[in-house]
């Protein structure tokens, strides 16, 4: 059994946050995730401003606890959309436009660090194998499809807004975020069932199948 | 549009990448569509998860002062709030007990020490009193839907010793007449001197308080104001002697309307 086996889970923690205030909960809660949000802020932002970002978002977690309902998904699922909502709202309420140097950053992140195949037992003990699976999947994803998913996800664009900076028709960026979410979905559904997903063809991916 | 082409918006809804013009008519259709539900769920549990794999590869390290600063504000709420429920998790529970022990040691011991332990009492909950009320004043201001959100900017290069730049933000609300203001990251002043507000509006200037930093590099300060939603040209945090009287020294953050 691991140390993260003995800790509680993250519903358990936020609602001990909403019922009783708890401090120590709250605690865990920032440990678990304080990275995550700082990077997005980072990303989406600037470092600058990520650090007052972080506790706003995190501030936001302590006000709007109660608001969690299990029932409707994952603790992460929800926090990190309100983390990555309330940013977008900041950028748009100072309506600045998105930045290319931070973008370029996630990209780096992605492509820079070697592909050996083999990631050292100190890379995995204690990473969640989910999120080395993602990660391996948007390195696998063809450049121009990860750019956008990129541009829309960490700079907050449209996709008309994608096909305007980069001089593209709108179909064509609709198509490339399709496809790069749509494999990224796959890669995730292979790999936690690869019984019942056999790999699907390219042709797979020009229609649309959600069975 | 028909629902072959209405499934494929579902990848860039959920990105939040859909024009307007598509959102509303897939927002329609999603009420209604169970299998577009469940994938969006899918994807949303995917896409939380991008921050947390990219921080586990990334070299970043959140800056500790920031932790620090949330538990103690969350403390002080907790504090603050008397209707809540006794939770083991209350961190100055066992020192509350502690002092209520020790207090009843005094008081069974001498008239004088009970006079003196009520005394330092009464004084400690004045100065509580006085930290809960100003962290009230403080969510109220920031966390209102209608603020106005000035930012300071770094004026200097002085930091604190490897962090970035400082930085500050001065909120208002229309309906009230407080003007909050912190800052982050802000360097030690020099011996003797203080970081000052001044607010500038129409060329007159109005000291607003003074901003103490901890040790944190973390400052903050509420400033009442004679009207409510203070408007100004300028903000300006100055590093100078406690008791100036004009904002001149050094320049550490400010604001222009013009800027």
């Amino acid at each position: 059994m691991s140390t993260q086996d003995l800790q509680p889970n993250d519903e358990t923690l936020v609602h001990r946050v909403a019922q009783h205030h708890s401090v120590e909960a709250f605690e865990l809660l920032y440990d678990r995730y304080s990275r995550a949000v700082y990077l997005l802020a980072m990303y989406m932002i600037n470092s600058q401003e990520a650090e007052e970002m972080v506790q706003d978002i995190f501030m936001l977690l302590w006000n709007k606890a109660g608001q969690f309902d299990s029932s409707r998904g994952s603790f992460a699922a929800w926090f990190l959309t309100i983390a990555r909502n309330h940013i977008r709202a900041e950028l748009k309420q100072q309506n600045r436009h998105w930045q290319k140097i931070e973008l370029d950053a996630v990209e780096q992140l992605l492509t820079n660090i070697p592909d050996d195949g083999q990631p050292s037992v100190e890379d995995r003990v204690g990473q969640d194998e989910q999120n080395a699976q993602l990660y391996d999947a948007l390195r696998s994803l063809p450049p121009e499809q990860r750019r956008a998913l990129i541009m829309a996800y960490f700079g907050g664009l449209s996709q008309s807004s994608i096909a305007s900076e980069l001089d593209l028709p709108v179909g064509t960026v609709k198509k490339r975020i399709y496809l790069a979410m749509k494999k990224l979905r796959e890669f995730f559904s292979n790999e936690e069932q690869p019984d019942d997903n056999p790999v699907e063809t390219e042709q797979s991916e020009k229609h649309y199948d959600r069975s | 549009m028909i629902d072959h082409d209405m499934h494929q918006q579902l990848e860039a809804y959920a990105l939040g990448a859909l024009d307007e013009a598509d959102l509303v008519e897939f927002e329609a259709h999603l009420a209604d569509c169970e299998t577009c539900q469940v994938v969006l769920a899918e994807y949303q549990v995917l896409l939380a998860k991008i921050p947390v794999t990219l921080a586990e590869k990334a070299d970043i390290e959140v800056p500790a002062y920031i932790k620090a600063n949330l538990l103690t504000a969350i403390v002080q709420s907790n504090t603050a709030s008397n209707s809540r429920p006794f939770t083991p998790d209350r961190v100055y529970s066992r020192w509350i007990r502690l002092g209520f022990a020790a207090a009843l040691i005094l008081l069974m011991g001498a008239v004088f020490w009970i006079f003196r332990l009520q005394t330092a009492l009464a004084e400690e909950q004045e100065l509580n009193d006085q930290l809960t009320h100003e962290t009230e004043l403080i969510f109220e201001v920031v966390d209102a839907d209608e603020k106005t959100r000035l930012f300071l900017s770094p004026q200097t290069d002085k930091t604190r010793p490897g962090e970035a730049p400082p930085y500050g933000k001065v909120f208002v609300r229309p309906d009230m007449p407080y003007v909050v203001a912190m800052g982050g990251r802000l360097p030690e002043p020099a011996e003797g001197e203080v970081y000052s507000l001044w607010l500038v509006k129409d060329g007159e200037t109005v000291k607003a308080g003074e901003l103490a930093v901890n040790e944190m590099g973390f400052a903050s300060l509420i400033y009442e104001a004679d009207q409510n939603g203070l408007s100004f040209d300028r903000a300006l945090v100055i590093e100078q002697e406690p008791e100036a009287t004009t904002p001149d020294g050094d320049l550490l953050l400010g604001y222009s309307s013009g800027s």
